[in-house]
C-alpha cells in the first residue's frame, strides 16, 4: 500500500522519467529525419558521428595487465567497477543476456548496464506478456550483426561502439525492437492518462 | 526527482533475494534460456515492482508442485507475487495471453485450457481461485 507522500514522490519521479524519455524518442526521431541534410560522400560516418570519436591519447590509463580487461582503456582511477546489484532501473534496452555473456570491456558493459527505461510503473496490465524470449533472440542477432557490420569483436567494443548501437536500437523501426519498447511506454503513458482509482 | 533519487533499497534487496530463490526453485524442474530454447525464462530485469515473472516455454512447467514450490518462498515476503505466463514457442498468434499469479495466500488462475493439450488442462492448483483472464 502506498501512502500518500509516496505516491507523490513516485509519481514526480515518473513524471520526470517520462519526460526524459519521450524527449530521447523525439531528439533520436528529429535525428533521423535530419540525416538528408548530412548527406556527404562519406554517408555511413555521417549517419553514425560517434564512430568518429575514438581519439588516441598515450595518457588515458588502461586496465592492468592481468585482469579480464587488461589493457583495456578505461577512466582515470583504473578499472571500472560495474555494479551488479539489480536495482529498480527497469528494462534493459538491450537485455542483459545479450551483453553479459560477450567478454565486453567493464567500460562498455556499464553503457548498457545503465541504458534502462527507468523505473515502470504500470503493474497492473498485460502481466501475462510473454515477449522477452522474442526481444532477446532478435537482439542477440542484431548485436552480432553490428560487431560484423562496423568490424569490431566483443573484446574491442569500445563505450562509443556501445552508444552507436542503443542509438540503432532506439532509432529502429523493426516491430521486433520497436514493437517491445513502445509497448512498455504506452503503458506508461495510458496509466498517467488514466483516471485516479482505477489503477 | 530523478529515478535514481528514488530508488527504494528495501524493493532491490528483496527482489534479489527472491529472485536467487526462484532460480534456485525452478533449476530442478527445467533450463532455463532467454532465448526460448530451454523451459522457461526468469525476467531479469527490476521494473520496480513487487514481482517476479516468469515466461514458459514448455508447458511442463505449470506443473503445480512447481507452483507450490513458488508459494512457499513468499512466506518471507508475504506483499509480493509471482507471475509464471505462458509463451510456448509458435502460439504467439494462436494462443491468448495466459498463465497463474501466485499470492502468498492464494493462487490465480487464469490459464484458459480450452488452448491447452489434453494431459494439461487437469492441472489444478491448491488454494486457487479462477482469474479475470485478462488480468
Amino acid at each position: 500500500m502506498l501512502g500518500s507522500g509516496r505516491r507523490t514522490r513516485g509519481a514526480a519521479c515518473f513524471e520526470t522519467s517520462l519526460t526524459n524519455s519521450l524527449r530521447d524518442w523525439r531528439k533520436a526521431a528529429w535525428q533521423a529525419s535530419q540525416r538528408h541534410r548530412w548527406m556527404l560522400p562519406d554517408v555511413p560516418l555521417h549517419r553514425r558521428p560517434t564512430l568518429l570519436a575514438f581519439k588516441y591519447s598515450p595518457d588515458q590509463p588502461r586496465v592492468p595487465a592481468g585482469s579480464p580487461d587488461g589493457g583495456q582503456w578505461t577512466s582515470e582511477g583504473g578499472a571500472v567497477s560495474v555494479s551488479a546489484a539489480r536495482k529498480n532501473q527497469g528494462h534493459h534496452y538491450v537485455p542483459r543476456e545479450v551483453f553479459a555473456k560477450r567478454p565486453l570491456p567493464a567500460e562498455t558493459r556499464k553503457v548498457f548496464e545503465e541504458s534502462t527505461t527507468g523505473r515502470l510503473h504500470d503493474l497492473n496490465n498485460n502481466r501475462y506478456d510473454g515477449d522477452h524470449r522474442r526481444y532477446n533472440k532478435f537482439m542477440n542477432e542484431y548485436f552480432d550483426e553490428f560487431m560484423e557490420r562496423n568490424n569490431i569483436n566483443a573484446t574491442s567494443m569500445t563505450p562509443d561502439h556501445a552508444r552507436a548501437f542503443l542509438q540503432e536500437v532506439m532509432e529502429s523501426r523493426d516491430p521486433r525492437i520497436r514493437g517491445f519498447n513502445m509497448r512498455l511506454w504506452m503503458r506508461e503513458i495510458m496509466r498517467r492518462i488514466r483516471p485516479r482509482g482505477q489503477d | 526527482m530523478t529515478d535514481a533519487e528514488y530508488e527504494d533499497p528495501e524493493q532491490s534487496e528483496a527482489w534479489e533475494v527472491l529472485y536467487e530463490r526462484v532460480k534456485t526453485v525452478l533449476h530442478q524442474f527445467g533450463v532455463e534460456d532467454h532465448f526460448g530454447d530451454g523451459d522457461y525464462l526468469i525476467v531479469d530485469d527490476n521494473y520496480g515492482w513487487r514481482r517476479h515473472s516468469i515466461e514458459l516455454h514448455k508447458l511442463h512447467m505449470l506443473r503445480p508442485e512447481i507452483a507450490v514450490q513458488l508459494q512457499e518462498l513468499l512466506n518471507d515476503y508475504p506483499d509480493w507475487e509471482i507471475v509464471m505466463a505462458v509463451d510456448v514457442p509458435g502460439t504467439e498468434n494462436t494462443w491468448p495471453r495466459m498463465g497463474i499469479t501466485i499470492y502468498k495466500h492464494e493462487i490465480v488462475d487464469d490459464l484458459q485450457r480450452q488452448y491447452l493439450p489434453e494431459e494439461y488442462r487437469v492441472f489444478s492448483y491448491p488454494g486457487s481461485r479462477p482469474g479475470t483472464g485478462h488480468a
